[in-house]
């Protein structure tokens, strides 16, 4: 039994007859119609219906129209027409051609002829289904595929502190925009003990999945670092002892934690530091990240660092620290390279520069306006509504 | 073609013909100059002449092409556009990498 039914449509009945009898003696279901009219009606009635035979001269609706017209319709899948004709000029099968016939017969019918072309139409039916089968399936897989991102995105962003994080006499907002559904970036906040407070932004090398899954590897060793004793909290000398680490100290170790034996593990670029909360006194690390940037309550704004090695990029390095002080209403910017290199279409970068414009044009402003405005900024670079090109995340701090 | 190669005596002139030393080609940067490094390759330079901006990736190709050298040879880069000698400076792969003017210092220093 033929997997396919098949249509034949001819006003003359003892032709349909004649037609419909050679099919159903090579196993195929057939179904009739007497006119163009009637064929479509049998089309738009059985899904299933996708080969059809028809004649040329019919009343109501002939063989070119039936083509024109189903070619116009959207049946949701392929109709495979041949197209019945007395004559046998080339006019006639560029008319039919053009009208969407996708082959011809021309009567009388030779029966193997029939059944020959018939079986080319099957083909092409077959085809057809078997690509709608294999596209189900990768549409199927790209929906899992998405919905998994969307949940690690999620786990991602529920690492980051609370939109706004206040550690007297400090006050904290960020910005934090994955280039895809995962950031590559990582950023903190949080007090570190009853002195002081500690702060860092992270950058993996690339972005996507696998610098995502590194970022929050990193970020997980630092907040257990967080503990008297840990990573974060192992100073020597003081009275109470667990002294907050050096951050110079504390990128020395997780340089040494994170080198990997295969030469293309990621590397990552960060800034970590501490800030006293009674002083404002702060210092930092720049392992090879952008320089922090320091607005002071004038008009004029500095980068912080002389640079630093990146992190697990090479073994055994040393970090320094630079220090620095935050007076009241001072800020402090953290910044990923994904600002910087905010390109325009013609190649040119948001910059440096322009960054620190930006960040003392609204100084006077809320962090929320600084970082709202800047993202706004970055976009309007850009001009395209695509997404950015590397992960942006930014972290300002406050003394109030 | 991302890259030219020409040869002084036993030393290997890479010249990068990408003005973006990035994500797109390091990979494959990385893989080409790594395959000669195993085919015996000991003294090379790398011609950066072309090149406008490094991303982190190509960072990292070029510290894995470091690595892969290994201490059986040397690496030499030279004319270093400034944004790029800027990025080396942040990450002090300036004190890592030797950088010269142009490929006749560079070759000079290797002993040509």
């Amino acid at each position: 039994m033929q997997t396919h039914p098949i249509l034949v449509v001819d006003d003359s009945a003892s032709y349909r007859r004649l037609l419909s009898r050679t099919l159903e003696r090579l196993g195929f279901e057939v179904l009739e119609a007497e006119d163009g009219e009637a064929a479509l009606e049998a089309l738009h009635a059985r899904h299933d219906l996708g080969l059809v035979v028809s004649d040329w001269d019919m009343p109501r609706l002939d063989g070119p129209g039936l083509c024109t017209a189903v070619r116009a319709c959207d049946f949701g899948r392929y109709i495979y027409l041949i197209l019945v004709t007395a004559r046998e000029s080339s006019g006639d099968l560029i008319v039919g051609m053009e009208a969407g016939a996708d082959d011809f017969l021309t009567k009388p019918v030779d029966p193997n002829e029939l059944r020959v072309r018939v079986r080319a139409g099957q083909r092409v039916l077959d085809l057809e289904a078997a690509l709608a089968e294999r596209n189900r399936k990768l549409i199927e897989a790209h929906r899992n595929i998405e919905s998994d991102l969307r949940a690690a995105a999620e786990l991602q962003v529920s690492m980051l502190p609370p939109p706004r994080i206040e550690i007297d006499p400090f006050v904290c907002e960020w910005l934090f925009v994955p280039s895809a559904f995962l950031s590559g970036d990582m950023l903190n906040v949080f007090e570190l003990d009853e002195d002081h407070v500690a702060f860092y932004e992270i950058d993996v090398a690339g972005h996507g999945v696998p610098a995502a899954m590194l970022s929050v590897m990193v970020g997980r060793q630092l907040a257990k670092g967080r503990s008297a004793g840990g990573l974060l909290r192992n100073g020597t000398g003081g009275a109470t002892g667990a002294r907050p680490s050096g951050p110079g100290d504390v990128v020395a170790e997780l340089n040494r934690q994170f080198q990997a034996d295969n030469p293309d593990a990621a590397y990552f670029t960060m800034v970590y530091g501490i800030l006293n909360k009674r002083t404002g006194r702060g210092e930092l690390t720049q392992a090879g990240h952008t320089h922090p940037i320091h607005v002071g309550t004038g008009t004029s704004a500095s980068l912080l660092g002389d640079g630093g090695f990146p992190v697990a990029l090479l073994p055994d390095r040393e970090y320094e620290s630079v220090s620095f002080t935050l007076a009241p209403g001072e800020r402090l910017y953290l910044y990923s390279d994904g600002v910087t290199e905010c390109a325009a279409p013609d190649g040119a970068l948001f910059g440096e520069q322009r960054l620190v414009e930006h960040v003392l044009e609204y100084r006077n402003r809320s962090l929320t306006s600084v970082l709202t405005t800047l993202e706004q900024a970055l976009r309007n670079w850009r001009i395209s509504d695509d997404a950015f090109a590397d992960d942006v995340s930014v972290l300002a701090m406050e003394r109030r | 073609m991302l890259t030219e190669i020409s040869r002084v005596g036993d030393i290997a002139v890479l010249k990068l013909l990408h003005a973006r030393f990035d994500a797109s080609i390091a990979p494959k940067i990385k893989s080409e100059i790594v395959a000669l490094i195993e085919q015996g390759e000991r003294k090379l330079v790398l011609d950066l002449q072309c090149v406008q901006f490094v991303d982190s990736s190509g960072l990292g190709a070029m510290v894995s092409i470091f690595k892969a050298l290994g201490g059986k040879g040397d690496i030499v880069l030279c004319r270093v556009a400034e944004g790029v000698h800027s990025m080396l400076r942040l990450t002090r792969m300036d004190r890592v990498f030797t950088i010269d003017d142009d490929a006749v210092a560079a070759c000079a220093r290797l002993g040509a």
